[in-house]
Formats: structure tokens, sequence, C-alpha cells
């Protein structure tokens, strides 16, 4: 029956996440996705010419959508939270006029903060950009934001198959965990803009999947080959996949340790999962080297310029790095020297994951993130009883368990080091709650955890609790955006 | 699923039916600074302003140095013609409104706001500096915009203004989208709801 019935379960989860990404897509208006401008420059770009954006001098925005972003004052809007954008008719229609006279949709490729992105979610956004060729460029934005939305469905697909593997015996946490990641507010409102984020959180949510697969039912070298596919292609769709994949090499590696008679199997799926990860990777890299012109790698964490391999020990000293690097996540200790002027773990890390959107210049009021903070302290007082509980389970799977933390301790340290570049190279901060992302399946299994934490008489009124306090939450965050563009 | 529902219920309901005064429109230039202070008997003057039909009272970013707002006084004109004007005292730091008594209804646009400080005291005004915008203090050019919101008659909640706010949502997207966008988000939201409660029902243990 269970069997029969998980499928529709999962589905219907996914639909939730399509239907709340396009709410937010609808709200939320051209351009207020971070850095959603320049992702639209390098898709009109590659679409237009057949060629990545490169490290030139130049416009890096077309006429067109320079146009585009001058009528719906978007400079003026941005990062300024008195700023509205047009609200009146008569503007409409001068925009509307405006958006179809025949303006050069060619830039000339230059460099911006997305240039170093691997092209991947770049070319699925080509096939709507060309379908909508004839439409203004807003138009095409919002056929562009329907890929992101797609792959917001995709991601809680996987995310419901990740806790399916990881709590098995508890099929009614699963939607409870995928609703939670559904209804999170930051990942609907980054899912429903055109951001390549949204690509990297269906790999990283596939990845998480496989490798829980993999130790449920032994690394067969059909889930190897997928589980390399969904890092290599994570690969090509952002940069920060290299975050995850030490975890995963790790979990692989005791895959193939404790696979005993079935190691042979569990070695070739363990070599199909590198080959599959590397394969997009190494053609990524040579297609730089010898067709783009760009350098070998893009950037790491964020979006930033730059790139990793600029680093040199002389520049970066790993002892300020350990400082900084603590300081990033946790509150500073009494020998060192601050690195912020206020708590990232507080300000830039809890407040960023319950609510701020935009350009960063809105969110909730301080009592909003007070309330959240008291949901937040419960649900994972909740977690916590559950893995006390299950402890006896938890160290038969201490190595899973370990590839998942070496999986997000390796995202936390590159997301980490990019900053730390960032702020010696420019003194710019840039990092953003919307980087942690990628480890939504693991957000899930806490709620899921919270829920099975209530016991098992109670545990699933307190699930359809969490799921219920999770779209208030997402309501919530939905309002103040119409608040915040539109009242 | 009731005992989270009704505090987020009430909590909404709170939210949506809390009455305060609402935009009208603004200028959208941030009160990022103070760009300029105003001496007793000064005034400022900013043209280019588009003020709404329905604008009852001005907002301005105000610095009074620690001491009540000095008396001063809003003009909105268009060309040599007075479209509207109010006054303002007492008042402290930050955002201030200035009733607004209108001579002509309807939209004006290409107007221009002057801003008069009566004294005793100084009165600074928050804005962004940028290049000369025609903006002046007396007749010395100011190389800022100061901001400008305009208020919407009275106190309203966010139900009042549901259907103006769906018709902004609907300005500046794809051409095919309109008012209706912004109803349609909220019955993509209220569906999404519905299906994940459903989900969460009739996937509990039996």
């Amino acid at each position: 029956m269970i069997e029969r019935r998980w499928r529709a379960a999962a589905v219907a989860c996914a639909v939730v996440a399509g239907l709340n990404a396009l709410a937010w897509a609808l709200i939320t208006p051209p351009f207020h996705v971070p850095d959603e401008p320049q992702h639209v420059a390098y898709v009109q770009y590659l679409a237009e010419t057949g060629k990545v954006p490169r490290h030139v001098p130049g416009n890096a925005f077309s006429d067109e959508e320079a146009r585009a972003s001058d009528l719906l004052r978007f400079n003026l809007v941005a990062g300024n939270r008195e700023g509205r954008p047009p609200w009146t008719a008569a503007e409409d229609a001068e925009i509307q006029r405006q958006l179809d006279l025949p303006l050069s949709r060619r830039s000339d490729g230059a460099f911006t903060n997305v240039t170093n992105n691997p092209p991947l979610y770049y070319a699925l956004e080509v096939a709507p950009y060309a379908a909508g060729g004839g439409a203004t460029l807003i138009e095409r934005l919002y056929l562009m934001r329907l890929v992101s939305v797609l792959l917001a469905a995709v991601t809680v697909l996987f995310v419901f198959l990740f806790l399916r593997e990881l709590v098995p015996g508890a099929p009614w946490a699963w939607p409870v965990g995928a609703l939670a990641a559904a209804f999170q507010p930051l990942f609907g409102f980054v899912s429903g803009g055109v951001n390549n984020d949204a690509l990297l959180f269906a790999t990283s949510a596939a990845a998480f999947y496989l490798l829980a697969r993999a130790f449920r039912r032994g690394l067969s070298p059909r889930v190897g080959l997928a589980l390399g596919a969904a890092v290599g292609l994570g690969l090509v769709a952002k940069a920060n996949t290299i975050g995850l994949v030490p975890g995963i090499a790790l979990g692989l590696a005791a895959l193939v340790w404790r696979a005993g008679g079935r190691r042979p199997a569990a070695l070739r799926g363990a070599l199909l999962a590198a080959g599959a990860a590397a394969a997009p990777a190494v053609l990524y890299v040579v297609l730089n080297a010898t067709v783009w012109d760009r350098p070998l790698w893009g950037a790491g964490a964020g979006d930033g310029g730059g790139g990793l391999e600029a680093a040199t020990p002389n520049q970066y000293p790993l002892r300020h790095f350990a400082s900084y690097l603590w300081q990033f996540y946790l509150p500073p200790l009494p020998f060192m020297q601050d690195e912020f002027p206020y708590l990232p773990l507080w300000e830039t890390w809890f407040k960023g994951f319950v609510a701020r959107f935009g350009w960063l210049d809105y969110g909730f009021g301080l009592w909003g993130y007070r309330v959240a903070l008291a949901a937040f302290t419960a649900v994972g007082a909740l977690a916590l009883a559950a893995l006390l509980r299950m402890r006896g389970a938890l160290a038969q799977r201490w190595r899973e368990l370990l590839a998942y933390a070496t999986m997000a301790a390796g995202l936390l340290l590159l997301i980490a080091y990019a900053g730390f570049h960032g702020k010696v190279d420019t003194n710019y901060r840039f990092e953003q709650a919307r980087y942690l992302l990628p480890l939504l399946p693991l957000y899930a299994a806490g709620v899921a955890l919270a829920a099975r934490g209530a016991g098992a008489r109670w545990g699933p009124p307190v699930g359809a609790a969490l799921v219920v306090a999770a779209i208030g939450h997402d309501v919530f965050a939905q309002l103040v955006t119409i608040a915040r563009y539109y009242g | 699923m009731l005992v989270a529902a009704a505090p987020l219920a009430v909590g909404a309901a709170l939210l949506l039916t809390r009455e305060e005064p609402r935009l009208a429109a603004t200028n959208s230039v941030a009160p990022a600074v103070y760009v300029t202070t105003l001496e007793p008997g000064q005034r400022l003057c900013q043209p280019h302003q588009q003020l709404p039909a329905q604008a009852a009272a001005a907002r301005l970013f105000a610095g009074v140095y620690g001491r009540p707002g000095p008396p001063m006084r809003v003009t909105v004109g268009q060309g040599a013609r007075q479209v509207a004007a109010g006054s303002a005292s007492g008042y402290g730091d930050g955002m201030i409104r200035v009733p607004l008594r209108r001579v002509a209804r309807g939209p004006v646009g290409d107007a221009t706001l002057c801003v008069l400080n009566r004294g005793p005291g100084r009165l600074a005004l928050g804005g962004r500096p940028e290049p000369p915008s025609g903006t002046v203090v007396g007749a010395t050019p100011l190389q800022a915009r100061v901001y400008v919101g305009w208020l919407r008659p009275g106190r309203e909640s966010w139900l009042d203004l549901a259907g103006t706010v769906a018709e902004r949502a609907g300005v500046g997207k794809a051409g095919f989208m309109g008012a209706w966008t912004l109803w349609a988000a909220l019955a993509l939201i209220v569906a999404a709801a519905a299906l994940a409660l459903t989900t969460v029902v009739r996937w509990r243990p039996r």
C-alpha cells in the first residue's frame, strides 16, 4: 500500500513546490531576484550569439535590457526600501510601448559578476528565451523564470526521495520534510527568478538522494553513474558544487569499503560516479581553454569574479582564514580579532534564511525573526530528541552521516573561503543565506526528524503542524514582498 | 494542525487589517544621507516631481538636531501655478508627514516641490547625492535630490488597499499580465497550501 501511495505523495510535494515558486515568480518584479539582470544578460548573449560571456570590457547588457531596466527604475528600487517600481496604467502603457521598440538584443558579452558561471543553466534557459523570440524582453524573462520554477519542483521531488531513503521507517515524515522544503521562502523566492542557483539546488538534492539510496540499497553501477551525473551537471551549473564533492567522495569510499562480497560492483559504481562527475567538468575546462577564451574555472561560492585559482597562501594567511571561518558561522571567541562588525550567524545566516529578499533590502521586522528563532529552537530541540532516541540506529549509520556532514562542511568551507577572498581583495561582503540552499535536503531532514522527535503518537500531528507553520512562514514572506514593491 | 494555524491566522488578520497611512507614490530617491540643511528662511525647490491624484500628504526624511522640528511649509507648483500646499512643525527625526491642501485634483506631472524652513531651528533633508538635477537651495544648485513620498488620504488597511495593490502589481510586467496577476499568485498559494495539507492528512499513519 505504502509503495503504491508514496509516488503520489512525492509528485504532490513537487507540484506544491512548483506552485509556490510560480507564485513567487509572479509576485517578484522583474530583475529583483539577486543578480537576475546579469543572469538574463548571460542567457541573452548566449541565445543571440551562441557564445558565452568573457572577461572583456564593453557592454554586459544589451540595449534592450538596459532600456527595460531603466523603464522599470531598477537602479532606483534595488537596494532602496523607499524605491518602488512603476505603478500607474499610464506608466505601464509607456513601458509596453518602449519595450516593443526594436532595440539591439546583442551586448558585448562583457564581464559581470556571473560571467564566471558555467553555462549549463543558461543553455537550458535559451529554449524559453528563443520560444519567446517575438515577445518583449520582460515577457521572455517570465518564460525563463518557468525553468527555475520547474527546477524547484524537481528539487523537492529529490528531497522527498532523499527522506524516503533516510528514514524508511517513518513514511509519514517524508512529505512533512519535503513540504517544509517546498515552502521555505528563500528557496521559493530564488526559484521564482532567473538564477542558476535553481539548477544547483536540483543537482545537489539529486546527489543527496542518490548517495542515500546507495547507502540503503548498495552502490550499484547504475546508481554510481547517476550520482556522478548529478555532481557533474552540478559542477557545470554552478561551481559551488565543488563544496559537496569531498563528502560525496567520502561516502563513495565508505560504500566500497563496506560492500563485502559486492565490492567489485560497488567499485565499478564509484568509478562510474567519478567519471560521470569529471566528464562535464573536464569538457567545460577544455571548452574554456580552447573555444571560449575564458579562465579554466570560474568563481566558487557566490557569483563573484576573481576565481578560486587566483588564491595564494601569502595573500590569504591560513591563521587569518581560520579566524574568519570561525566567525563566519559562530560567535567570536575572546582571543579573536573581530572580523565582522555584526554577528553573521544571526544577521547573515539566520535572518537571511528566515526572510531576506530582493537585493537583500527587505525582510521581516525584528519581532518576526524572534518568533522564527523560537520556532526554529523548538524544531531543533525536537530533532535532537529524535536523534537521541535513534542513537543506536545512528551509530550503525555513522559513515553515511559523516558523508552528509562532510558535504555540508565542504560547502560551508567553500562559501567562507570565497567570502574571505572577497574581503581581503575588495573588502566587499557578498555572503548570502541562499548559498546554503544546496543543503535543503538536510533542512528537510531536520524538520522530518523534529516530527519524529515528538514520538510515535504525537509525531504525525506535530508534523502536520510543522507543515502549517511552513506555509505560514512562506505566506508572510510573500505578503512582505507584496508590501515592499506594491504597497 | 489547528493549533499551528490559529496563531498564524490571527497574525495574518492583524497584519492585513492594521490601518496606517499608505503610499500613493514616491520619487524612489533613497534617503541614504542628509543631503542638505536648510537654515531658517531657506527654501529648497526640486523640479520634475509627479504628484499623484490621491496625494493627501507629502512625506519627507527630516533631521532636526535634537530639537522639535521647526515650522516648515511645503508647496507644490506647476509652472507659476500652486497646486498643493501644507505645513508641519514639532516633528522629529526620520520620516515625517506634511498634510497637503490640494488646489488641483487629478495627477500633476512635472511639478516642483518646495520646502521652506520657517525657523528658528535648522532642518536637514534626506536624499541621495547625484549630479545636478535642478534641485536648488535658494539659488544654489544642489548636487543631490531629496526623498519625497506622497501619501494617500487617511489611514487604510492592506485589505482596503488590495485592489490598488493588485493594479500596481500588474504594471511593468509581461504585456499579457495585469491586475489579475496578483490574484493568480494568491490562488496558486492557496492551491499549494491545500494540496500540501491534503497530502499530509492522507499520508498520516492509519
